[in-house]
């Protein structure tokens, strides 16, 4: 595959300005709706929490109590800050850490899988639509790329996936950092001689900057494969289409399908969370990388079935590329 | 040299072309045929675009589909529906076509402006396309399908929106290309092969009806054109071909064995050729007489 022919259909993607427009659309719309949103009340508690803890208050108790870090806990109000029988497996971390990270992510996770997905099927629709709308499809099919034509574009619409999911989870996540920033206990210091304690025994009470990079950039990795996976999805659908508005018809009626059988067995079976589609990922995202849910069989379980997903996305994908280079045009 | 052999397309029940034999060599071929008869099947099928139900389609003895991008690397398409980016410019367009074509960019460029100039699309390379009429594309159109300096050009249709003075101007490109490269060339307007064709494929019926230089096709009238005076009666064996004044008055142009009453014989053209050839069924109930 020529990469000249992958930077021209990156251009064409680009012109007309359709997907930066729709691009900027939905950047305004999650500033916005960041802007606008709630206070995250577990970033309050855990504020409130530290303070205690770091006053002179919380110092002098716990030089006091010092061999009985328990009674410490006690004399303070801690319940919702730590509890050492209560750890995230994945992450190992304390109680507060884990559903501050889910609230903290879901803000940004839940928009950007829906517009990834629009975006994914709109350049799907622009790539392979271009084409057969202006009967190119038969001229470009003789020429010496062949059927093969469709390689660079699907390349190219990985590209475009991929960079505009980074872009909107970055420029997202800066909204929220200039409207929140990071809390207080983020950055933390060992001025404290409690938490120097529970440091030292290798618990974690607070959101770390390890753990927090960490989650953020394996959740954005996980969301960028299942829209790579949805996108090869949309990409084998619109490609055995006869034409874009049946290929569109396609791609949003298996979404639908698949929203609703999963969220069907989410409500029918509440304690078993169906992760195993692209829609069931989708309705369960607040869960991932967490034990909140209490359905983790395996550890990372939904990074595994992440690549499940991918590779069942990719094996559908060839089959559909395999049926168009034999089919006659 | 391209060969058809015992080539047969079906397409659910329905057979386009049946056991077509055909063998292209160096030249202009003109596929004449009335729309329907199974002219762009057949260059669809030499373009690979369509796959033979039976048959197969030779280049120099190797089989075409297995040949693969050897093949479509020597072929030039334009097709019947030329189809183009409305805000790409010609040279823009051409570009790309040739980043397809697997033509290296400096050699491009040289062979864009080449070919821009050859349609008289130069002052136009970089307007887009958007603003060109349907003639200007179809120019396009032209330089695209020459781009890779293909060694057998096939053009389904390619005068459709060209003016009288723009379809001489390719049939002077056509023929000065034809001298070193096989050109197919489908049409149903007489007037752009009889000049130019080397032979003229006629498909009637899903199957090859004449596969001939026009002079061998012309033969076959030799002698059965004739001009009548308009209200002189004919026969049902005659056809009526076309209608025309003179300065005797208006007559009546027909084809037949016989000679009608009243009537001149004439040389057969091409098209008259092409209108007997491909005539209907007489009508059981034509009048005997002949008027407007």
């Amino acid at each position: 595959m020529k990469r000249e022919l992958v930077v021209w259909e990156i251009k064409k993607l680009l012109f007309p300005p359709l997907l930066p427009l729709i691009l900027l659309l939905f950047l305004g719309i999650d500033l916005m709706t960041l802007w606008t949103g709630r206070e995250n009340p577990e970033v309050r508690r855990q504020a409130e929490t530290l303070a205690v803890i770091r006053s002179e208050e919380g110092i002098r108790l716990f030089s006091q109590t010092e061999k009985d870090p328990q009674r410490f806990e006690t004399l303070l109000p801690l319940e919702d800050l730590y509890a050492s029988d209560f750890t995230d497996r994945d992450f190992g971390l304390g109680r507060a850490t884990s559903a501050y990270f889910a609230d903290f992510f879901q803000e940004l996770a839940i928009p950007l899988m829906i517009q990834g997905a629009i975006l994914s099927l709109l350049i799907t629709v622009v790539l392979i639509g271009t084409e057969r709308e202006t009967d190119m499809e038969k001229m470009i099919a003789s020429s010496l790329t062949g059927r093969r034509f469709v390689y660079p574009k699907l390349a190219a619409g990985l590209v475009a996936v991929f960079v505009c999911t980074l872009l909107l989870a970055l420029l997202s996540f800066l909204g929220l950092y200039i409207k929140i920033g990071l809390p207080e206990f983020f950055d933390i210091r060992m001025d404290c001689p409690y938490l120097h304690h529970m440091m030292k025994a290798e618990l974690y009470p607070y959101v770390r900057q390890l753990s927090f990079w960490q989650y953020g950039l394996l959740l954005l990795l996980m969301i960028q494969m299942l829209l790579a996976g949805f996108f090869g999805l949309m990409f084998a659908i619109v490609l055995q289409c006869p034409d874009i508005p049946r290929g569109i018809g396609g791609g949003v009626l298996l979404v639908i399908a698949d929203l609703s059988v999963s969220g069907f067995l989410r409500d029918y079976y509440p304690e078993k969370t169906w992760q195993g589609s692209f829609g069931g990922m989708y309705l369960t995202i607040r869960f991932w990388l967490t034990d909140k849910g209490g359905t983790d069989v395996i550890r990372y379980q939904e990074f595994l079935v992440i690549l499940c997903l991918l590779l069942l996305a990719t094996l559908v994908l060839k089959a559909s590329l395999h049926r168009f280079e034999k089919k006659e045009q | 040299m391209l060969s058809i052999e015992h080539v047969t397309k079906r397409y659910r029940g329905f057979t386009a072309l049946s056991d077509v034999n055909l063998t292209f060599e160096t030249g202009v071929y003109g596929l004449l045929a009335p729309n329907g008869a199974g002219k762009t099947t057949l260059l669809k099928m030499i373009t690979t675009l369509l796959f033979p139900s039976e048959g197969e389609i030779l280049y120099n003895g190797e089989e075409i589909l297995g040949m693969g991008e050897r093949y479509r690397e020597i072929v030039g398409y334009l097709p019947q529906k030329y189809g183009y980016y409305r805000s790409f410019t010609p040279r823009k367009m051409l570009r790309y076509m040739a980043a397809l074509q697997g033509v290296d960019q400096r050699e491009a460029d040289r062979r864009i402006e080449e070919l821009l100039k050859a349609v008289s699309m130069s002052e136009y390379a970089d307007t887009k396309m958007k603003k060109f009429s349907g003639g200007m594309i179809q120019r396009v159109g032209i330089a695209q399908a020459l781009l890779n300096d293909p060694k057998i050009l096939v053009l389904d249709e390619p005068t459709a929106g060209l003016d009288p003075k723009e379809r001489v101007r390719f049939r002077n490109i056509l023929h000065s290309l034809s001298k070193d490269r096989i050109v197919l060339l489908s049409t149903h307007i007489v007037s752009d092969v009889e000049s130019i064709a080397q032979k003229i494929v006629m498909i009637r019926d899903h199957h090859v009806l004449c596969c001939e230089t026009p002079a061998e096709i012309l033969k076959r009238l030799e002698g059965m054109v004739w001009e009548i005076p308009e209200g002189s009666a004919l026969s049902r064996e005659h056809m009526i071909l076309a209608e025309r004044q003179t300065e005797e008055g208006p007559v009546i142009r027909a084809a037949g064995s016989g000679r009608p009453e009243n009537a001149k014989i004439v040389s057969p053209s091409l098209e008259d050729a092409f209108l007997y050839l491909y005539r209907e069924e007489p009508d059981e109930n034509r009048e005997e007489g002949v008027s407007k």
